[in-house]
């Protein structure tokens, strides 16, 4: 009953409107859940905590669903998780059963967002109970092993690696804080423009920046592409029917704990969790020629383990402070207006606050699964919302957010154009955001934890000695980098090759 | 002797991390143009076609029009601000004219309905934004 006792209507009616919002955002092409979350963060700033986590987790569960419907009724993924959602699901649309490939990715996606809230609530506060006991050289190492997995599994090694290490750079401008232990002197900022930067790049503007306008900025240079207006048949063919689910839990189950497991891991987006989930199910299938051709299970492995990443990239968040993928990094920024850390300590200190996160994840599934459910025949038509309404109205609610994310400074309006160019040209040349911003977010407390430990023991080889878990966690990291030197050989192969 | 050992001088710790940082970055910048020298070798040798090739297909209009009307809009509103001090009506105006200029921007086909929808808009958002955020929940707006 704790998980019902902070309940209020406003915050089930802001479950709604959030879920409906990302919904749209995430059925549009192009536009995300991140950049739903970035780009409703200033509708918080005057909520307090447990209706601003209303909003946002309904923005996410809803952004992360919407993205089905592109990707079965016209073939585009409405967001990267819904990739392998196109290979089967545009197919049976295709022969007049897009109409039950939509309601077999709908009641998938709630069956992996449920699974994977259920670990949620088991497993956070378990990693937590284990992260209080580590000192600052384990916090330390926890970072190093967050950004060498971000960065083994970017699209090129080293172009993640460079993105990582340079949101770390760019994260250190300003003061070295005295609260943390530093000394007060500022460092990294040109002379001219010390009175801006003497507490660093804000973090709520350069997300805003990096998710919002570098998206707009790379469709307007694609000169803002027309809005897909190919004809789809909902319906015709076979209809819906739950019996379709039958001898499919194994596929659904094994599907939501794919998307749960590597939601787990940071800096891993929706993409990675639903090809893994894809292949494997290649892999077990008793049919497996035939996925690809418009078999519902495959659509079901790919959507219950896109969601499964929803209750899965909350766990590190939650229990170390380190997000999960870029969506749950942009949520840092909800919490940190409301002054809260987040970390081993956030569930034991803000118990009620932890209750609200499970209450509002499962109610956003649930909203979720009964809006797109029983209202598919209107949101199919949100494919078609013209970009030159929106593109204007989305830019407008980045700038408002980033003037009032520190209440009214115009500098952050500045920062967050800087990094909207930033990101557009970043792209441009290999770099990548979900490693930069996570580089970017966890770069102050590598610095703080790092120093201090050396302060405290005076070797480098601390980091190597300091416990068990310390050196578990090298292994890790080793194993991390091992695979991603080996994944960089095998694709130096295959380049040779082809 | 421990060859591990290290002593942070505390009037210089602010630069020690940074230092840090900055040569990992550094490091991997130059493995980066090592590794892939050959892509930069084919990138430069055929920059002609492939600028050739990128000018066509970018939209130099609706990306620089974009750039210089969001310029125009931080400016505008910063300046205004101080005209209508904490009032949010210098965000309300400048997002208006903002919004309009860029949907006509975005506009491939300038059809009287398509300039209605887009008019309505452009008035219609921002003073539902307006309202919300400085009236209801009272945040500060330029």
């Amino acid at each position: 009953m704790d998980l019902l006792v902070s309940v209020t209507p406003l915050m089930v009616a802001l479950v709604a409107v959030g879920v409906t919002i990302g919904i749209v955002f995430g059925a549009i092409p192009g536009m995300t859940a991140t950049m739903a979350v970035a780009v409703c963060l200033p509708m918080t700033y005057g909520l307090d905590l447990d209706t601003s986590l209303a909003l946002l987790l309904g923005l996410y569960v809803g952004g992360i669903s919407g993205g089905l419907v592109p990707a079965i009724l016209i073939n585009i993924p409405g967001t990267p998780s819904s990739i392998t959602t196109t290979f089967d699901g545009h197919p049976m649309a295709k022969r007049g059963e897009g109409e039950r490939a939509l309601k077999i990715g709908i009641v998938a996606s709630l069956c992996g967002g449920l699974f994977s809230a259920v670990v949620l609530f088991f497993f956070a506060p378990a990693l937590a109970d284990l992260a209080i006991k580590f000192s600052y050289v384990e916090k330390f190492l926890i970072i190093l092993f967050a950004l060498t997995i971000i960065a083994s599994l970017s699209k090129r090694l080293i172009n993640g690696a460079v993105s990582g290490v340079l949101g770390i750079w760019l994260s250190l401008v300003g003061t070295y804080d005295l609260n943390t232990g530093g000394n007060g002197d500022i460092r990294l900022v040109p002379g001219f423009l010390e009175d801006w930067l003497v507490n660093g790049f804000s973090l709520l503007p350069v997300l805003i920046g990096l998710f919002g306008l570098t998206v707009i900025l790379e469709e307007a240079a694609k000169g803002v592409p027309p809005e897909p207006v190919a004809s789809f048949k909902l319906g015709g063919g076979t209809p819906f029917r739950f019996s379709v689910f039958r001898g499919h839990a194994g596929t659904v189950t094994r599907a939501s704990a794919i998307g749960t497991f590597v939601g787990l891991l940071p800096g891993i987006g929706g993409s990675a969790a639903s090809v893994l989930a894809y292949v494997q199910q290649k892999n077990l299938s008793k049919h497996p020629e035939r996925l690809g051709t418009g078999e519902p299970e495959g659509v079901m492995a790919s959507e219950a383990a896109n969601n499964g990443l929803t209750g899965g990239a909350l766990i590190p968040l939650v229990s170390l402070g380190i997000p999960g993928d870029s969506t749950t990094a942009v949520m840092i920024g909800a919490f940190t207006l409301q002054g809260l850390q987040l970390g081993p300590l956030f569930i034991g200190e803000h118990l009620e606050a932890w209750h609200t996160i499970m209450f509002n994840l499962v109610l956003a599934n649930l909203v979720m699964f009964a809006v797109m459910f029983f209202a598919i025949r209107w949101v199919v038509k949100v494919i078609q919302v013209p970009k030159y309404l929106l593109y204007p109205t989305i830019l407008m609610m980045c700038a408002v957010g980033a003037f009032s994310a520190n209440s009214g400074i115009m500098f952050d309006v500045w920062t967050f154009f800087l990094f909207g160019l930033f990101g557009y040209f970043g792209h441009k040349v290999g770099l990548e955001s979900a490693p930069f911003i996570i580089g970017f977010i966890l770069g102050k407390d590598a610095e703080v934890y790092f120093v201090k430990s050396l302060e405290s023991y005076g070797s480098l080889s601390i980091f190597f000695t300091k416990s068990p878990i310390a050196v578990g966690l090298w292994v890790l990291i080793a194993l991390s980098l091992g695979y991603a030197f080996y994944q960089a050989w095998r694709n130096l192969g295959r380049e040779a090759a082809s | 002797m421990d060859v591990l050992r290290i002593t942070i001088d505390f009037d210089q710790s602010h630069l020690f991390f940074p230092r840090i940082v900055g040569w990992v970055l550094a490091a991997l910048l130059a493995i980066a143009l090592v590794a892939r020298r050959r892509e930069i070798a084919c990138a430069l040798g055929g920059v002609r076609a492939a600028c050739g090739e990128a000018r066509r297909s970018f939209d130099f209009l609706r990306f620089g029009g974009t750039v210089a009307l969001l310029v125009a809009y931080a400016v505008a509103m910063d300046r205004l601000s101080d005209v209508w001090p904490n009032t949010g009506l210098s965000f309300l105006v400048c997002s208006v004219a903002f919004m309009a200029a860029l949907s006509t921007l975005y506009l491939r086909e300038r059809t009287p309905k398509a300039l209605a929808l887009a008019a309505l808009l452009a008035a219609g958002g921002p003073l539902v934004v307006w309202y919300a955020l400085a009236r209801l929940f009272h945040l500060t707006l330029p």
